[in-house]
């Protein structure tokens, strides 16, 4: 099966249950194949959860949820050591982070502890309990939400941590059409029985190593690079884009190139991802907040201003 | 961050009467200072400049032409009277304005003229404020300037701007303080809302007023008496030190002669009489050097009174000449301007005047009581001298040895005065026998020998040296004084003995009835010439000064149909003396009269048009390629690119790009190409330029892509390039 037709199945799969939000299909996609991780920010009920199922039951993986609550301990997330007497050994009992696709369900309502062994987790893509480390079988893939509406009793994120997700997503509502037929398909079944992989796990990880064969011209970084000193120069933000959110912008317009069936990244690809990569990781000054200008509002601001590099002349 | 159109309004209102205030400001004193008129009228040229600025629903050539319009209007009101048949008027005036500006000869502007270059340097001006205002949002530096401005008039003129510096100061304050504002709402993306101008305003208001107020109110020390006065100490510094330019005026003080001198036509006396005259105040006789000094120890003075005799060394002209001449001075000079053949002053019923004339000078000085005083108004009877030609040609140099101790005075020279002087005179003169003649060879000795008039290119002498031999040998350029002394000195080396005349030229005229002409003598006129001594003859005047016309005061006599005894040798110094033409030019009149020259010989010549015309035509001929750049600009880019086989891509890329920039589809810093494509694609129609997009993208981020065939996307391109050419 081609690549691209291998991908838009996917896609296909998760729309047949999500219905009107392929965009956000793709770029939960793009993250996946990009081996990143998806920080998904929206209020309860919009399909958070199916999004994930979704996208789990699509590649075949083995699909573990955390909710996480106030009282959540590392050991629950990572897993614990037990004696077992009948061996007389210490036997590793996996927690729910062992898995492929992980759904990490209001983050933002654990203690800063187990937030921690979630992040360490999600980056090294292992878990180290009792000083034995034990790799997270691939593909890893972590969907985090977080509610932005509630605040009491929650642990905000660092920006230091956020700065661990690829993507920033926001569900938002569906529209009237789409949230009828929403209602017409939850009528009859429940569609996410009815979903069936389209790809295995072998072909999901020879897609993500087929990410990085997907060029980058150094025009092209040098735009990105261009984009993210933008973001540490602009008047309204306290901290721009770090490398390592240069890095996540160029990976993931790899994946949406690959996505997209093309062989080359275009500034295209920068300008549709940058927002979703770079607003997470900006920390705003207050007077933003006075002015009501979001992170995204400034990435966006700074897309439409920063040239666009077009001639081969123009390479530093 | 858009305003609401109501706010937007009546925010820029405010700033645009502030900047009018401010404006105003400078147009107040410069109408008081120079006498600009119709301030209204300007105004109200500038109320128009600002409100075409501020709305621009009519098409841009509109407004242009109603400011030249209403510019018109000022000038043929101003100009004009509004009558119609003072259009040719006008318009001859911008003509000759336009060759004297082409020939730059600034002086010879019309006054019509100058007011529309003023109108328009305004128009330009506010064109500028309005750019400060709406675009940069900063005003300080026309703040300052004003500032500036008014505190130099403040202190150099006699404009008080107490008040306009204080309203100045608060109106910029609160005009720097709105536009930084503004400049907040902008470049935070402020949504300026009432309520943010308010919170914002009335601080800065507060601010204002309170430390205005705090300022009125605190003591202020008053200003310190032993300051030094900057107009005097500047124009000090101007006149002794940077440059030695002296104001031009009658001055007693000689001793020191040189030195540039600048106009000033302040009025010193008003005369009345029938012919223009030079009018002689007094002489000197004792040469140092540098300068003339009057010798030491008592004056000798003889008194006269109304009607009476004046005892001047002069000899009244001829009864026939007899004429009469109304002084009315200016200035409170303690003498009298004497015309040539002064016989006496006329009897005044107001006041017991008394006269005496100091005899080492000749200077006549009105007294009251036995004090000196300023007389404002007299009347003076006066018969120009003549000499008979036949009786000058008899002067001989015999004559002068016998001549009495008397005259020993008027052949002083100094011992320092170098030799090549006396040589130089020997020169000139030693081919002409009479006395007279060899005054004359002198006196135009200056007109052929490359030396030239000049008011400010002359320096003092230097230490050690003669300003005669300064001014004959090393220079060559002078002014009146140069000019006399030299003759003065070169005269008393052959013996011949000369004084040197200080007084005043005849002035410009004012009007004129049939019987006097009415002249006013300024600074400007004062002059210096030469009285020689001819043995049998008296004292005559001389006048070497070049660019100005001398005396006629010498009747031919010796002409076949007056005299019997013409003969071929009195040829040469009549034919000389018809050269002269009538006396009666002065100072300014003849520096006018050499620009006019100037002017006159630029136009017979022909103003040099065919530069002017060559740019005109470049001028034209750019403007016609300008306006069909859309046209022949892609044309010829597309032929050379038909002849080409390796095509550069980036090259074909960046002209297309420049040829769709002139039909109005520049591409956007922040566009990709594709954005662009698709944009391009909108208003062209068809997918040429997505095309074209999509190969070039991938010549330019695919490397994979080595070389790119032309052909591929020369199709498009050339659709592209040939529609844009419509």
């Amino acid at each position: 099966m081609d690549t691209q037709v291998k991908l838009q199945a996917i896609i296909d799969n998760i729309e047949k249950v999500m219905i009107g939000k392929r965009h956000i299909a793709e770029l939960s996609v793009v993250a996946l194949l990009a081996q990143g991780h998806v920080l998904l920010e929206d209020v309860p009920g919009v399909g958070k959860t199916m999004m994930v199922r979704s996208l789990a039951k699509s590649i075949g993986a083995t699909f573990k949820r955390i909710q996480f609550t106030p009282d959540l301990l590392p050991s629950d997330v990572l897993g614990v050591s037990i004696y077992n007497p009948k061996d007389m050994e210490f036997e590793f009992r996996p927690g729910p982070l062992m898995g492929n696709i992980v759904l990490a369900d209001e983050i933002n309502r654990t203690s800063p502890k187990t937030q921690a062994a979630l992040l360490e987790g999600m980056e090294e893509a292992a878990v180290t309990v009792d000083g034995e480390t034990i790799e997270i079988p691939k593909p890893f893939f972590v969907m985090a939400t977080q509610n932005p509406i509630e605040y009491e009793g929650t642990y905000p994120l660092p920006e230091a941590q956020l700065d661990r997700f690829l993507l920033k997503l926001k569900m938002g509502y569906p529209d009237i059409l789409d949230e009828i037929e929403v209602l017409r398909r939850a009528e009859s079944t429940k569609p996410i029985e009815t979903l069936a992989s389209v790809v295995t796990l072998e072909e999901l990880i020879h897609l993500q190593q087929e990410v990085k064969q997907i060029h980058v011209d150094d025009l092209v970084k040098q735009y990105i690079v261009t984009l993210a000193q933008a973001t540490r120069e602009h008047p309204y933000v306290y901290l721009g884009a770090s490398p390592r959110g240069s890095i996540a912008l160029m990976k993931a317009a790899q994946a949406y190139t690959l996505l997209k069936g093309r062989t080359f990244v275009t500034p295209d690809d920068i300008q549709y991802l940058a927002p979703f990569v770079f607003s997470h990781r900006l920390i705003l000054k207050p007077e933003a907040r006075y002015d009501n200008v979001s992170a995204e509002d400034i990435v966006g601001r700074i897309v439409l201003n920063t040239a666009v590099p077009t001639r081969k002349s123009e390479a530093l | 961050m858009k305003k609401s159109p109501t706010l937007h309004w009546a925010s820029l209102l405010v700033l645009y009467t502030l900047v009018f205030l401010m404006l105003y400001e400078w147009l107040e004193p410069i109408s008081e200072l120079t006498g600009t008129g119709h301030l209204p009228l300007i105004v109200a040229f500038v109320i128009l400049c600002f409100a075409t600025n501020l709305i621009t629903i009519w098409p841009a050539w509109c407004n242009t032409v109603l400011k030249i319009g209403f510019i018109g209007f000022i000038v043929f009101y101003i100009h004009g009277n509004l009558d119609p048949a003072a259009i040719p008027k006008i318009f001859d005036e911008f003509v000759s304005s336009a060759k004297a500006l082409l020939t730059l000869h600034v002086d010879n502007i019309a006054d019509s003229v100058r007011t529309f270059i003023f109108l328009v340097l305004l128009w330009m001006t506010i064109y500028l404020i309005h750019h400060w205002l709406t675009v940069r949002y900063s005003i300080f530096l026309f703040f300052f300037m004003t500032i500036f401005f008014l505190a130099s008039i403040d202190t150099f003129t006699e404009y008080d701007a107490t008040y306009p510096l204080i309203r100045v100061m608060c109106v910029g304050f609160f005009l720097v303080g709105m536009l930084f504002i503004e400049k907040v709402f902008v470049n935070h993306h402020m949504q300026p809302t009432l309520l943010r101008y308010i919170k914002l305003m009335v601080p800065l208001l507060l601010m204002i007023v309170v430390s205005s107020a705090f300022a009125y109110v605190m003591p202020k020390s008053e200003p310190a008496v032993d300051l030094p006065a900057p107009i005097a100490a500047i124009n000090d510094w101007v006149n002794k030190q940077l440059t030695p330019t002296g104001k031009i005026g009658y001055v007693e003080d000689d001793t020191q002669l040189g030195g540039s001198f600048e106009l000033d036509d302040t009025p010193v006396f008003d005369v009345w009489a029938k012919e223009p005259q030079y009018l002689r105040v007094d002489t000197k006789y004792i040469y140092t050097g540098k300068g003339w000094e009057r010798k030491n120890g008592d004056i000798y003075v003889r008194s006269f009174d109304y009607d009476e005799r004046v005892p001047l060394s002069i000899k009244p002209g001829p009864t026939t000449n007899n004429d009469t001449m109304t002084i009315e001075m200016h200035k409170q000079y303690q003498f009298l301007a004497q015309p040539y053949g002064l016989r006496k002053i006329e009897s005044d019923d107001f006041d017991n005047n008394r006269f005496y004339v100091e005899l080492d000078t000749e200077k006549i000085r009105p007294t009251n009581a036995e004090q000196r005083t300023t007389l404002e108004n007299y009347s003076m009877r006066y018969s120009t001298p003549v000499y008979k030609l036949s009786d000058l040609n008899k002067t001989s140099m015999h004559e002068l040895e016998s001549l009495g101790d008397e005259f020993d005075k008027y052949l002083q020279l100094p011992q320092s005065l170098p030799r090549r002087v006396r040589a130089l005179a020997h020169e000139i003169t030693k081919d002409e026998t009479s006395v007279y003649d060899k005054t004359t060879a002198i006196e135009s000795y200056f007109s052929v020998n490359g030396f030239r008039y000049s008011r400010d290119e002359v320096d003092y002498p230097e230490e050690g040296q003669d300003y005669v031999d300064q001014f004959l040998f090393d220079t060559k350029v002078g002014y009146c004084d140069n000019f006399s002394t030299a003759m003065v000195v070169m005269l008393r080396t052959q013996g011949i003995p000369a004084r040197w005349v200080k007084g005043f030229s005849e002035g410009d005229v004012v009007d004129s009835t049939r019987d006097t002409t009415h002249f006013e003598v300024t600074n400007n006129n004062a002059h210096s010439w030469v009285e020689a001594y001819m043995p049998g003859v008296g004292w005559m005047q001389f006048e070497p000064t070049i660019g100005f016309s001398g005396f006629d005061q010498v009747e031919d006599d010796t002409r076949p149909d007056n005299a019997a005894d013409a003969s071929a040798d009195e040829e040469a110094p009549k034919a000389e003396e018809e050269k002269k033409p009538t006396p009666q030019q002065q100072e300014q009149q003849q520096q006018e009269q050499e620009k006019q020259a100037q002017t006159d010989t630029a136009t017979t010549k022909g103003i040099t048009w065919w530069p002017w015309l060559v740019a005109l035509v470049l001028l034209v001929v750019a403007y016609i390629l300008w306006r069909t750049r859309i046209k022949w600009i892609p044309r010829y880019i597309e032929t050379r690119y038909a002849t080409k086989s390796d095509v550069s891509l980036e090259q074909a890329y960046n002209d297309l790009l420049k040829v769709l920039a002139m039909h109005g589809l520049k591409k956007a810093d922040g566009e990709t190409l594709q954005q662009f494509a698709k944009r391009v694609d909108a208003q062209l129609g068809e997918h040429h330029m997505k095309e074209f997009v999509a190969h070039y993208e991938r010549y330019i981020y695919d490397p994979s892509v080595e070389t790119m065939q032309w052909d591929k996307l020369k199709e498009s391109w050339q659709y592209l390039i040939n529609k844009v050419r419509g």
